[in-house]
């Protein structure tokens, strides 16, 4: 998913499937390594099947990371589990999201 | 799988479970301690209680439950397993069969009206458990009772909560960093949230560790603030979060209008027992149980160290610590505090009642009738002989000295009252006399009856001023022999077995034992031949026309001395003792009955009467020899242990003869009043009893030596004796015998 | 997608009510006899929530949490103890095996639905 050059315009970090407790130390490593190779942390949230506590705090753990180290931050498109969250805990602004915005047109 | 099929499964289902809580029950008859088998037992009840409270089966709920809590006691080896319980238990069992049979037939999961017959039976069985539990029968029928309001406990018995109509509540919470690994999803909590009202907004916080390189991903960070909109009171807020107790820091603000609705309810607050500020604040709902018990907690923490810390303080604290955690609005605190207060000043004000001493008088003379008839039905019962009645009469007299003492306790009051008024006494004459005098009270706690109080005021005044007047010296004459310019008066009193002692105590001249022998020799008291002890001496000051001072002062008046003041308090039935010592003072001792009402007494029979001797003041009762008794001038003296006492038989002095009982032996019932002994031979001794006095009447008021009379159980009237006053027939007869004719027999 | 809760209790039609209850809120159930039963179930399978009763044959509620708290793909998921009244110190036995939530026995299928609700919305 990460090139072995670090190139500004990287493809997206893809986080798909279940963003569970079960999957945050996998998900965390592979948001580490694009942290260290200073890429911009774009995300790719379309594929997420299933969001808990741990993915959310792992996506707002993502942004803090990008602020303190200058890096871009975007989320990528939203799957529908991941929109629900950020509608239930009014996130949208948090991650810089248009609340009016659709999900999939949102870059 | 419909309702019905899960019905019919369970039925089967219980038959496995008794027929297994069988097989185990028969092993249990040989090997009662059988691990295996006891848990059979446990878990076909346990089991049958779990599923029978899902379909909704309370009575299979209740009585499995029963079962249950016996086992589990059995199985943690708290109580033996036992052939009888096995016994019972069999029976249970098959009860458990027949309900579950009862309840399936009814076929229908409303319709749960049971044949009464088939509910007592199962009532009698749980009696049979309890009573085999406690060895006994009583308490019995209170323990299922017990059973159902634990099986309804679930719902009904929550206080009322408030409902919250507009206005948003804030609640915050924040995750320890175990949440996640405890299973706790924060994100489904808020979406449960959601489904009793309508989460405003939220404020995502997450906490972040100071090294960004320590963030665990399996670690929850994360803070919320959630504005949320609902009709649901607290409870069922905080109830959301219950399961992540351990791992959340819960804190549920009420809105607005919430916040009014506490106050108004605190201050509508019934004040009889609330004065806990924080058992206040969940009585109104404005705070959870958990939110309180962590104040608490915290408090402990903060406070365990100064424990001598008033309570306000604490208080204070508990407010303060309610507040920053966020729990309680600052202004319902203050409201709290506010009724809390209120509370605390009209509980005070209700502690006491002010009731008519003449209502309190009239049930301490019912109290004495109650105590005549229970005396009466004992004779009653006793005469009849029935043996089972004893019990009964038993229970009865104890309950009736209960009464008697707690009404009693009713009319008791502090002497300080009436003892800090000489203050003012000392005060005002000690600067008329130009001297310097303190007056001393202790014992002002000490409680008497207030009939009481009220009667020996003008005697502990005079005892007071006399000490005033003719004890204490002027500060010039303290001075020249050495002793404090500031004289002393001590008022003491104190309870002594079932008597009240007050002690007038002066640090002044003491009494002149010579001057006062000297007089009672002019004024024809004594002769100049009589021996008199010290203290004989010191006690002529209470005969009548002695005065130690040779110019009464105007405040102690002429007329009334040391007499009266002894009149007065043997009137009560007390007595007066001295004791005084040249140049370094006087002390008055006063001993007086507890109450005037009733009394402890012992019956005694002379010839045909019947007497009663107030029991404080028998000494001793022994056998009288005729040959140890002497008669001189009509006076009878007794051979006590080698010390002459004098006596008097009380035949001769109410003249009341028993022919029959004359040839019977005599007793000799050894009283004392004072420092004084004396005897009083009687025909037979009766016995203790709880007596009423009944004031005698005008007709009788010359009767000398009778306090009054009462009514024994028999229904007979029995007279009470007043010891000081046949003491004083005695002395007077022992002075002056030519005066008094006995027209004894001998 | 619906959630799964497994459902651990020796008595089949406690199960059986339990069943009708959950599934007719929408989640998925699976059902156990006892600990072991339970243990041996949840492999290979997406389990989110654990509902268990405490006194089982074979393996206690206990004893499970235990095990379960020991799996890599359980170790995180949320577990219910049920517990009854006359046993309070289950409550605080099962919390510190790792089930950190808890019902009393008996209960009605509506409780049951409300407290499993705070933990997995199905």
């Amino acid at each position: 998913m990460t090139t072995d050059q670090p190139t500004p315009s990287a493809d997206p970090l893809v986080f798909d499937g279940e963003m569970t407790i079960y999957s945050a130390t996998a998900n965390f490593q592979r948001l580490r390594e694009r942290i260290g190779k200073r890429l911009p942390i774009q995300i790719d949230l379309s594929a997420v099947t299933e969001i808990d506590s741990s993915g959310l705090q792992l996506l707002l753990y993502a942004r803090a990371e990008a602020d303190d180290n200058g890096l871009d931050f975007s989320l990528a498109g939203l799957s529908e589990s991941v929109t629900d969250v950020f509608n239930l805990l009014y996130l949208n602004r948090t991650f810089g999201i248009s609340s009016a915005t659709q999900p999939e047109t949102s870059a | 799988m419909n309702m019905d099929a899960a019905r019919q499964a369970f039925v089967e289902e219980v038959a496995e479970l008794l027929q297994s809580m069988e097989d185990a029950l028969f092993a249990l008859e040989s090997s009662p301690d059988d691990t295996e088998s006891l848990n059979a037992v446990f878990r076909a009840m346990h089991t049958i209680k779990g599923t029978g409270g899902v379909f909704g089966y309370t009575p299979i709920v209740n009585f499995t439950h029963e079962i249950e809590s016996v086992m589990e006691e059995v199985r943690s080896g708290r109580e033996p397993m036992t052939e009888q319980l096995v016994g019972i238990l069999f029976e249970c069992r098959d009860h458990t069969g027949n309900l579950v049979e009862a309840i399936v037939a009814n076929d229908s999961d409303e319709n749960l009206d049971l044949d009464p017959e088939l509910l007592k039976a199962g009532q009698q069985l749980v009696d049979k458990l309890i009573a085999r539990n406690t060895g006994g029968t009583g308490g019995a029928s209170a323990a299922p009772a017990d059973a159902q309001a634990a099986a309804a406990d679930n719902d009904s018995n929550q206080p009322k909560y408030l409902p919250v109509a507009s206005d948003a509540w804030i609640i915050g919470l924040d995750f320890g960093p175990d949440a996640f690994r405890n299973g706790m999803d924060p994100l489904s909590f808020l979406r449960y949230l959601a489904s009793l009202g309508t989460i405003v907004d939220v404020a995502t916080i997450p906490i972040w560790p100071h090294n960004h390189d320590d963030f665990d991903p399996e670690s929850c960070y994360l803070s919320f603030r959630i504005s949320f909109r609902s009709d649901a009171d607290k409870k069922t807020i905080a109830d959301v979060f219950n399961f992540a107790e351990d791992d959340c820091n819960i804190r549920i603000l009420a809105p607005e209008s919430a916040q009014e609705k506490y106050l108004e309810l605190l201050q509508r607050l019934p004040d009889d027992h609330i004065t806990r500020i924080g058992e206040m604040l969940v009585e109104v709902g404005a705070l959870t149980p958990q939110e309180l018990s962590r104040a608490l907690n915290s408090q402990e923490v903060t406070t365990d160290l100064d424990t001598e810390e008033d309570a306000a303080t604490k208080k204070r604290r508990l407010g303060e610590i309610l507040v920053e955690q966020g729990s309680v609005k600052p202004a319902l605190m203050e409201q709290a505090v506010k009724t809390q207060e209120a509370a605390r000043k009209r509980l005070d004000e209700n502690r006491f009642i002010r009731v008519d001493a003449e209502r309190l008088g009239h049930l301490i003379n019912l109290v004495g009738e109650l105590v005549t008839s229970s005396a009466a039905i004992r004779v009653m019962v006793e005469r009849a002989g029935i043996e089972d009645m004893n019990e009964v009469v038993d229970g009865v007299d104890y309950l009736v000295e209960e009464i008697r003492d707690n009404a009693l306790q009713l009319r008791m009051v502090p002497i300080g009252d009436s003892l800090s008024r000489f203050r003012r006494v000392v005060r005002d004459s000690s600067k008329e006399l130009g001297k310097q005098i303190d007056l001393v009270i202790t014992g002002g706690e000490t409680e008497l009856d207030k009939t009481l109080i009220e009667k020996i005021t003008d005697p502990l005044t005079h005892l007071i001023r006399n000490a005033i007047d003719h004890a204490i010296e002027t500060p010039e004459e303290r001075q020249r022999i050495g002793k404090p310019t500031t004289g002393t008066v001590l008022c003491n009193a104190f309870h002594d077995s079932g008597h009240i002692v007050i002690e007038i105590k002066d640090d002044g001249a003491g009494l002149d034992a010579d001057r006062i022998r000297a007089k009672a020799e002019a004024k024809g008291l004594v002769k100049s031949e009589d021996v008199l002890s010290h203290e004989e001496t010191l006690r002529l000051i209470f005969e009548p026309g002695l005065s130690t001072k040779d110019t009464a002062s105007n405040l102690s008046g002429r007329g009334v001395g040391m007499d009266v003041v002894r009149r007065n308090i043997e009137a009560l039935r007390g007595s007066v003792e001295l004791e005084s010592e040249r140049g370094q003072g006087t002390k008055v001792t006063i001993i007086l009955p507890l109450t005037l009402a009733i009394i402890d007494g012992f019956l005694v029979g002379a010839g045909q009467e019947q007497y009663v001797i107030p029991l404080s003041q028998v000494s001793e009762c022994v056998e009288v020899n005729p040959t140890d008794t002497s008669n001189r001038n009509g006076e009878h003296y007794v051979n006590l242990r080698g010390e002459v006492l004098p006596f008097i038989r009380l035949t001769e002095l109410f003249r009341s003869y028993n022919d029959e009982n004359k040839s019977s032996r005599e007793s000799l019932v050894v009283v004392r009043f004072g420092h004084h002994k004396l005897g009083l031979v009687v025909d037979t001794l009766l016995g203790e009893l709880q007596t009423v006095i009944k004031p005698l009447g005008s007709l009788f008021e010359n009767l000398q030596g009778v306090a009054g009379a009462t009514i024994l159980g028999t229904g007979d009237i029995a007279l009470i004796l007043d010891v000081s006053e046949l003491a004083t027939i005695g002395q007077t007869h022992r002075r002056a015998s030519s005066q008094y004719d006995y027209a004894s027999p001998q | 997608m619906a959630k799964t809760i497994m459902v651990v209790d020796d008595s089949a039609s406690l199960r059986n009510v339990v069943c009708i209850a959950l599934k007719g809120a929408g989640y998925d159930v699976i059902e156990a006899g006892d600990g072991r039963e339970a243990l041996s179930k949840l492999k290979g399978q997406k389990v989110h929530l654990i509902v268990s009763d405490v006194n089982m044959p074979n393996m206690d509620g206990i004893t499970m949490v235990r095990e379960v708290k020991k799996l890599p793909d359980y170790k995180f998921t949320p577990i219910m103890m049920l517990t009854t009244e006359s046993q309070p110190e289950k409550k605080a036995e099962g919390k510190a095996a790792g089930a950190k939530a808890w019902l009393v026995k008996p209960f009605q299928p509506p409780v049951l639905l409300d407290a499993v609700s705070k933990l997995v919305l199905p």
